[in-house]
């Protein structure tokens, strides 16, 4: 079921931009799930010198697979004590499906998808720390809040949670931070060499890592909440609605944006960890 | 200088620039001045080859003098030379200084494209088409393809167009053949794409992600026009000319009709004139608008796209409304329009303008303030005041330079002098000083129609009758969405004998590699796009041979199947 849903969520999404820039938009909701099933059904086309990266793709999805049953279990067996090593297990997993995907597009010949893909890598190495420091610090944080509340706890929950939250959404490669596919600048960078079935497992690996992405959001946002909740099966749905939300309002916040350059995007999110660490050492030093 | 020419001058001139320039000409050519003379706001000055160039380095210096556009002609059958005919304008004045230059069969024509950087590829034009030869510089292809026959000269009187057809196919075909690649399917992609839906062809050399130089190669594909029009009648070239934009198509028939009825001394009616006047604003809000959709699309904000588009869909319904055509309104006539408007249309054209004034400055006021657009608008894509000037650059691209250049208020035609409007200038030079000059104007046009909607005056639409009469020449001008467009008409019985047609790309294309230099690769589609540059038909690519020097044009297709035969 969870792997239906981030296609579906994506058609809801398109359908939502597509309300808000007075459009129709896809028919149905479904659109993207017919989009790939197009897709996967035409002929087999592997560009020359471009196997490498078609093995990279595929590689690529099955990464983001595994990634979403690690997220699953982790929100399954969350208590008010946190499995490191399914965390660790998570983020290595999803920081692998972007190094993958990556690697697929540097691979090509391509110089659109080779601009692309460098640009990506600056960003990346960027936001995987923010996506560690915030997945480990709001998680911990989050499960602290649950058991023993206080002031200090709640604001280090919610400046680590500002980190996540901010973390996610550039790693989900929507705008501002779509630089390394930018159809307009570099006639969709990464993509460009992928068709057909390629196509499909790329997008849909793409659409499985973004709603991993949101999972995680949505486990912090629950954490706090966890003595709440009597099974884990509540757990669970709780979760979904939460990912739910987080991953439309992610997109409702990419309607509303431009694409950033290259340079202003590692400045503007350099800028923002750093003056959220600095707050947080301040709060810290002043006994918060 | 003699007081004969003295009160020549005096007569002549239309003020104390005219005067100046014309003085400093004389004090410099004196007997080489074959003629002088005045119709309107053009003064014609026939000059020997040989001073030109003298003339031109005293005066070039000049405040406010810029090159607006050169034709050559080839008069061999009617007067046994060919001529050259260079317009200048003094903007303070609105008056066109015109050097027409006899050239003898064999004799060349000093450059001055070192004196005005503009008139560079009118130059290699002249030599590709009529086989003019210049001193003092490299000519190469310009317009023609690299394998077009030496001494054929398509614009001289002795070709047609059937002669063309017979002796020059392109050889792409055998090309391809030869290299065993027959089975190739063309692919209209450009080795560097920078989504402009046209044919364009910018070599960045970048380091990292800094664009440090450009080049442009243009003239993917010469459809003709200028030639075709020669076959034509006086009323027929209007159709053809408005073809020669998809988007700004009324104002090439605007400019054509105007070149002939200068020439003709047509008396236009006044309604007519007012008619043509709010078709070309009209023409100019949907073109802006299509422009503002295209670059806020660039900038990766669709939004902005999405609703500046649905926004200049209320635009489209109004031309409609108008004209009875959405685009290619063909209702530009000589000596007047074919289409009127009628009273009971004014209250419909109202009310659209109020909904689209205030649908669009809701957009804009969103649009311009989100960071991302405003941070790759400021600062990006900088054309200096003095590199504007010196390219003669024209339209929003001079504006955002600081340059107030605006033909509706310097050479003012049609009915804009009964009109009230500003010239929006902006001063830093970069793309966001280009796209506010666009915003102010639309709502300068909004204002321009509705101040003409309600002056609009009764009267007939046509010259009732006009009379051809060969060999005169005539100027039209028009302010287009994108700068001046600028038709030269040389009359002849039934049709023009030669027309020259120069859009404002042709002028503003050549900046462009000033603007590319330093900036981000990210925001070069955006910067070339920044000039609403206007291109026609099929990308090419080159390949550099870096040991043997050699260039070679192929299509992408061959180069991809080159590479991987090379592994």
């Amino acid at each position: 079921m969870l792997s239906f849903l981030p296609p579906l969520l994506d058609g809801i999404e398109r359908k939502i931009r597509a309300k808000i820039q007075s459009r129709f938009g896809p028919p149905t909701p479904l659109q993207t799930w017919y989009d790939l099933l197009k897709l996967s059904v035409k002929e087999l086309k592997i560009p020359l010198s471009c196997e490498s990266a078609a093995f990279l793709t595929m590689l690529s999805l099955i990464v983001a697979l595994f990634s979403l049953y690690a997220v699953v279990y982790a929100t399954l067996t969350l208590t008010t004590n946190i499995d490191f090593m399914v965390l660790a297990m998570f983020l290595v997993l999803v920081a692998a499906s972007h190094s993958l995907s990556l690697a697929a597009s540097a691979t090509t010949s391509n110089p659109f998808a080779l601009v692309g893909s460098y640009r990506n890598v600056l960003l990346t190495i960027l936001n995987e720390l923010g996506l560690i420091v915030g997945s480990f610090s709001s998680l911990i944080l989050g499960l602290k809040l649950a058991t023993h509340y206080s002031i200090s706890t709640l604001v280090a929950y919610l400046l680590s949670l500002a980190i996540l939250v901010v973390a996610t959404y550039v790693s989900s490669g929507r705008l501002p931070f779509d630089i390394h596919e930018a159809e307009p600048e570099l006639a969709s960078g990464t993509l460009i060499e992928f068709s057909g079935k390629i196509l499909a497992f790329y997008i849909y690996s793409h659409l499985l890592t973004r709603y991993v992405l949101s999972l995680l959001v949505a486990i912090a946002l629950v954490a706090p909440l966890i003595t709440f909740f009597s099974s884990f099966l509540l757990v669970f749905s709780v979760s979904l609605v939460f990912s739910t939300f987080s991953y439309l309002a992610y997109g409702v916040v990419a309607t509303l944006l431009g694409r950033t350059r290259v340079d202003i995007g590692v400045k503007t999110l350099f800028t923002y960890y750093l003056l959220v660490l600095i707050v947080l050492v301040i709060f810290t030093w002043i006994g918060i | 200088m003699s007081n004969v020419i003295s009160e020549l001058i005096e007569e002549l001139s239309r003020g104390p620039r005219s005067r100046a320039v014309l003085s400093r000409v004389f004090s410099v050519c004196g007997d080489s001045i074959l003629d002088l003379s005045r119709r309107g706001t053009t003064i014609k000055m026939v000059i020997k080859p040989g001073c030109l160039r003298a003339a031109l380095e005293n005066i070039y210096k000049e405040h406010d003098l810029y090159f607006r556009t050169m034709a050559a002609s080839d008069e061999r059958f009617k007067e046994g030379l060919t001529k050259l005919y260079y317009v200048f304008g003094i903007d303070s004045e609105g008056t066109n200084i015109v050097f027409e230059v006899p050239v003898v069969n064999g004799i060349k024509v000093d450059t001055i494209s070192d004196l005005f950087r503009a008139s560079d590829w009118y130059e290699l034009e002249a030599h590709d088409l009529l086989g003019v030869e210049f001193n003092g510089r490299p000519l190469r292809r310009l317009v023609l393809p690299e394998d077009w026959p030496e001494e054929l000269y398509p614009l001289r009187k002795d070709v047609s167009v059937d002669d063309v057809k017979k002796v020059y196919q392109p050889q792409v075909v055998s090309r391809i053949s030869e290299l065993g690649v027959e089975e190739v399917v063309r692919i209209p992609v450009g080795p560097y794409h920078p989504a402009l839906h046209e044919p364009e062809y910018f070599e960045l050399y970048v380091r990292g992600e800094k664009v440090v130089d450009a080049k442009y190669v243009g003239f993917m594909v010469h459809r003709g026009i200028e030639k075709l029009a020669e076959s034509m009648k006086y009323d027929q070239v209007p159709f053809l000319a408005e073809r020669i934009c998809g988007i700004c198509g009324f104002v090439h028939s605007t400019s054509y009709v105007q070149a002939v009825e200068d020439a003709l001394e047509i008396e236009v009616p006044e309604r007519a004139h007012f008619i043509r006047s709010i078709v070309l604003e009209v023409e100019r809000l949907h073109s802006h608008l299509l422009w503002l959709g295209v670059a806020l699309h660039l900038l990766g904000y669709d939004t902005g796209f999405m609703h500046a588009w649905r926004i200049r869909e209320k635009v489209m319904v109004l031309a409609e409304l108008l004209t009875g055509s959405r685009k290619t309104y063909g209702i530009d006539l000589v000596g007047g329009v074919k289409k009127d408007i009628d009273k009971d249309k004014i209250p419909k054209v109202k009310e659209t303008l109020s909904l689209l004034k205030k649908e669009f400055k809701e957009l804009v006021e969103v649009a311009i303030s989100v960071p991302q657009v405003k941070a790759r608008l400021t600062g990006t894509g900088i054309l200096p005041r003095g590199e504007a000037r010196a390219y003669s650059l024209v339209g929003p691209t001079v504006r955002g330079s600081g340059l107030a250049r605006d033909v509706r208020k310097d050479y003012t035609y049609a009915a804009y002098h009964y009109v009230s409007f500003k010239v929006p200038v902006y001063t830093e030079g970069d793309n966001l000083a280009r796209t506010l000059v666009r915003v102010d104007e639309v709502f300068e046009s909004i204002s321009i129609i509705e101040q003409l909607i309600d002056m609009l005056p009764s009267g007939p639409i046509r010259a009732e009758k006009w009379e051809p009469q060969p060999m005169r020449l005539g100027i039209g001008a028009v302010e287009a969405p994108r700068g001046e467009v600028v038709h030269v008409v040389l009359t002849d019985l039934y049709g023009p004998y030669r027309w020259r047609v120069r859009a404002p790309t042709y002028q503003n294309l050549q900046a462009v590699p000033i603007m590319l230099r330093g900036v981000d690769l990210a925001d070069a589609p955006l910067t070339i796009a920044s000039i609403d540059p206007c291109f026609s038909c099929t990308d090419r690519a080159i390949i550099i041979n870096l040991r043997s020097g050699s260039i070679n044009t192929l299509p992408i297709e061959v180069i991809s199947r080159r590479v991987s035969k090379d592994g």
